[in-house]
């Protein structure tokens, strides 16, 4: 049993305020471990329910977020190399389910810690085939390209109330609740990592019975961003149409293909 | 006795053709001044020679101090807008609006730096069930003193805008949006007689032109980019959440188009 753990960072139990997952900052360097906690509490669970390799991807701002030397000694750690290859351990290795820690809801989520997709700066909206999606859906379909089924998501009760939206049969453990986009109360730690740990134990004991995400293809994909500024950058690209100021528009034959081209 | 209130921005100027010479402070910006104090010279001179009798001039951009004063024409009053008064100096007594540097509004296509208030913070605005920029915004206030939009000047983005708000209006456009943050423009000095013959225009429609008027009490209604705005204004009096990112106002008046968002 082969458990792939993609990670973000605004759904770790005691990050509780923005500053927290700016990299960089502060704050920031003394929430890691907070982060640390949670990543490494999915990969005891995964080993628990029996898997045989974990590889565990540090996605975050791109990286840079886990310590190696604070981590579990028996998985595995990789971060996206850039466009193309968000979780790229999946291009060479196979893998029979997948966990994600520490997601946040969609941009547009009310009540929803840090909502935002990929950036909070510049995207308003990722529609597929006319239905919002958020990371979550994103990360969902890029693992049911390679035909991984993501089986248990971790974060805020907004993230884990899209992830039954999406994907209904899924795990999910909400480690804190949202006071405001800002501001969030977290479970105590203890009982997040217990939970979180638990959780993928079980998700990893019933990989077989859940099915990747695969949406119906091609798709018809719009990205509206805050400002023209974005749709600029995107409306030169092949394939890309400019659909008004500040949207544009493609064709995904491919599940890749949804979140860029 | 003709007095003539004229809102100088600065996106719309002629000469300016990138982001950074609107950034206030910077570098590029303390250049472009001039480009914008030489197209609010020329709309003075125009507003004088086709009978003006006073001119006053709100230096409205990115909360004002943006017309270098010892260049500008000493025959205007100068002032400069705060938060939720608009347009501090405008009383009944005022013949009609000029919009020098005008920029369209947020969400507008080929539109030099399109924006409404803040490209950061303000996502769509709608004043009266209507999309709105701040050329829409500024007539709506103008037209609760009775005074009519008789002049805009800025891009072919701007100038459309405009014209659609107020059909007859006298126009100057200067330039022409190459993407969000470029634009192709008129030399300046060319630029400088097409806005003083648009003004003198502008004197003649005087009396002919009705104010802007909106049917009071009524609504206003601006989505954000991001939730924490809507959840930091949808606490205070009379706002109501209408959307995740949604905060409608009801108005009094068109004097609160801008307040309490
Ligand atoms: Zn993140
Ligand atoms: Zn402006």
């Amino acid at each position: 049993m082969n458990v792939y753990i993609m990670t973000d960072m605004e759904g770790v139990s005691g990050i509780v305020r923005r500053e927290q997952v700016a990299p960089g900052s502060a704050a920031w360097r003394d929430a890691l471990r907070f982060a640390e906690a949670d990543f490494n509490a999915a990969v005891a669970g995964a080993f628990a329910g029996g898997a045989r390799r974990v590889v565990l991807c540090d996605a975050h701002g791109g990286g840079n977020n886990i310590r190696i030397e604070n981590m579990d000694g028996r998985a595995e750690y990789e971060r996206p190399t850039g466009r193309g290859s968000v979780m790229p351990a999946l291009f060479s290795g196979k893998f029979d389910v997948a966990l994600l820690i520490g997601a946040h809801a969609m941009a547009g989520t009310q009540g929803a810690f840090l909502e935002h997709t990929q950036s909070s700066a510049s995207w308003h909206n990722h529609t597929v085939d006319g239905k919002r999606w958020g990371e979550l859906a994103q990360f969902a379909a890029w693992l049911g390209h390679f035909d991984v089924p993501l089986a248990l998501v971790t974060g805020d009760e907004a993230v884990c109330r899209e992830a039954r939206e999406f994907l209904g049969e899924v795990e999910t453990v909400a480690v804190k609740t949202a006071l405001c986009r800002q501001y969030a109360r977290s479970l105590p730690l203890e009982a997040a990592h217990k939970a979180i740990s638990e959780a993928a134990a079980r998700a990893v004991l019933a990989a077989g019975k859940v099915r990747p995400f695969k949406p119906k293809l091609p798709a018809e994909v719009r990205l509206e961003f805050h400002s023209a500024e974005g749709a600029d950058g995107l409306a030169r690209r092949p394939g890309v149409r400019r659909i008004d100021g500040r949207t544009v528009g493609w064709t995904a034959s491919t599940a890749l293909q949804l979140i860029g081209i | 006795m003709k007095k003539i209130y004229i809102v100088a921005d600065m996106p719309g100027a002629s000469g300016i053709v990138n982001a950074d010479q609107c950034r206030w402070g910077g570098f590029l910006w303390r250049e472009a001044r001039a480009f914008l104090a030489a197209d609010v010279n020329a709309a003075i001179e125009g507003a004088y020679a086709g009978g003006a009798d006073e001119v006053v001039v709100c230096d409205a951009h990115a909360g004002g101090c943006n017309l270098p004063l010892e260049r500008m024409d000493p025959r205007a009053i100068y002032e400069t807008a705060n938060r939720e008064e608009l347009l501090p100096g405008l009383a009944d007594d005022f013949a009609g609006l000029f919009i020098v540097g005008a920029h369209a509004m947020a969400g507008a296509q080929e539109a030099f730096l399109c924006h409404t208030v803040d490209n950061a913070v303000w996502f769509r605005y709608r004043l009266a069930g209507r999309e709105c920029g701040e050329i829409g915004m500024w007539s709506a206030y103008a037209g609760h003193y009775g005074v009519p939009l008789l002049l805009a000047t800025g891009d072919a983005a701007a100038c459309a805008e405009a014209e659609e708000l107020v059909p007859g209006v006298a126009l100057a456009g200067v330039k022409e949006a190459v993407a969000w943050d470029r634009a192709r423009t008129l030399h300046p000095a060319e630029a400088r007689g097409r806005i003083g013959s648009a003004c003198r225009r502008a004197m003649e429609l005087v009396g002919k032109v009705e104010p802007a008027l909106i049917d009071m009490p009524n609504e206003a209604e601006l989505e954000y980019v991001r939730c924490e705005f809507a959840d930091e204004v949808a606490g205070r009096q009379g706002a109501e959440r209408t959307g995740p990112r949604t905060v409608r106002r009801r108005l009094e008046s068109a004097l609160d188009v801008r307040r309490g968002f």
